[in-house]
């Protein structure tokens, strides 16, 4: 008996939600900030690589992304709070 | 804030031991602590360029609660940024393919079959007209008066006129 692994029409809705969500957070974030989750995250670019295209050290660099990232999940948590939804 | 995010304090670089500050770290400042650590090199400890403090993560993650929580929140958004670049990916991928698919299949014309009867009957008739026009013009176009010509045609019996009349 075979298996479908195709994912439900649920899942499939909330994912798309969820991505959704993710760009609108992107997008209210500061360029730079935007700029280093894109190069690690959307291009899969290595630090060196990134921080040569942003023109910064590669300390600089991971503490943009920290910022980053803790920025990102604030306002992820945020619209999670104003939807009323648990995305962990 | 636990004890162990202050493992490294945010703005100085202290040693452990006699407490001045090491120069070489001022060139490669160390996490905060270990959500910054998180912050900086993702919630994968095995890729932490610095072991010690990913050790150290490690029996943080099963001691400290807040700091798993914290660590559960990295790897969550890991995942989200993870999908959303997947689901770019595939809009980047299937956007042009469908327009390129499209044009071609709008310039596409359907190949008719070959339909031999039709072909004999055109060629036919074809015959059939060349034909009648060949006719109608040999009947109705007269050649001029010039162009005829008549050949006539002398035969000798040799038995008559003999084989010195024969080249005349």
């Amino acid at each position: 008996m075979l298996e479908d692994d195709t994912p439900s029409p649920e899942c499939q809705l909330s994912r798309i939600e969820d991505v959704r969500l993710v760009h609108e957070a992107l997008d209210r974030m500061p360029d730079r900030q935007r700029a280093v989750i894109v190069l690690a995250h959307f291009q899969e670019l290595g630090q060196a690589e990134a921080a040569a295209i942003l023109g910064m050290s590669e300390h600089a660099y991971e503490s943009l992304l920290a910022r980053a990232r803790r920025r990102l999940r604030g306002l992820l948590a945020g619209q999670r709070d104003e939807d009323g939804e648990d995305w962990t | 804030m636990t004890d162990i995010d202050d493992i490294h304090h945010p703005l100085g670089f202290r040693d452990a031991h006699d407490g001045r500050r090491d120069p070489s770290e001022e060139l490669h400042p160390r996490p905060a602590g270990l959500r910054d650590a998180v912050d900086r090199w993702g919630p994968d400890q095995d890729h932490w360029p610095d072991p010690a403090l990913a050790q150290r993560a490690r029996a943080a993650l099963l001691s400290d609660r807040a700091f798993r929580a914290y660590r559960d929140d990295a790897l969550v958004l890991d995942q989200r940024l993870e999908v959303a670049a997947a689901a770019l990916d595939s809009r980047i991928e299937a956007g042009p393919l469908a327009r390129i698919r499209a044009g071609v299949m709008a310039q596409i014309t359907p190949q008719q079959p070959v339909r031999w009867a039709r072909r004999l009957a055109a060629a036919a008739a074809v015959v059939l007209v060349a034909g009648a026009l060949g006719g109608a013009s040999s009947l109705f176009l007269v050649p001029p008066e010039d162009d005829i010509r008549v050949a006539s045609t002398v035969q000798l019996d040799p038995l008559l006129f003999g084989p010195s009349e024969l080249g005349f």
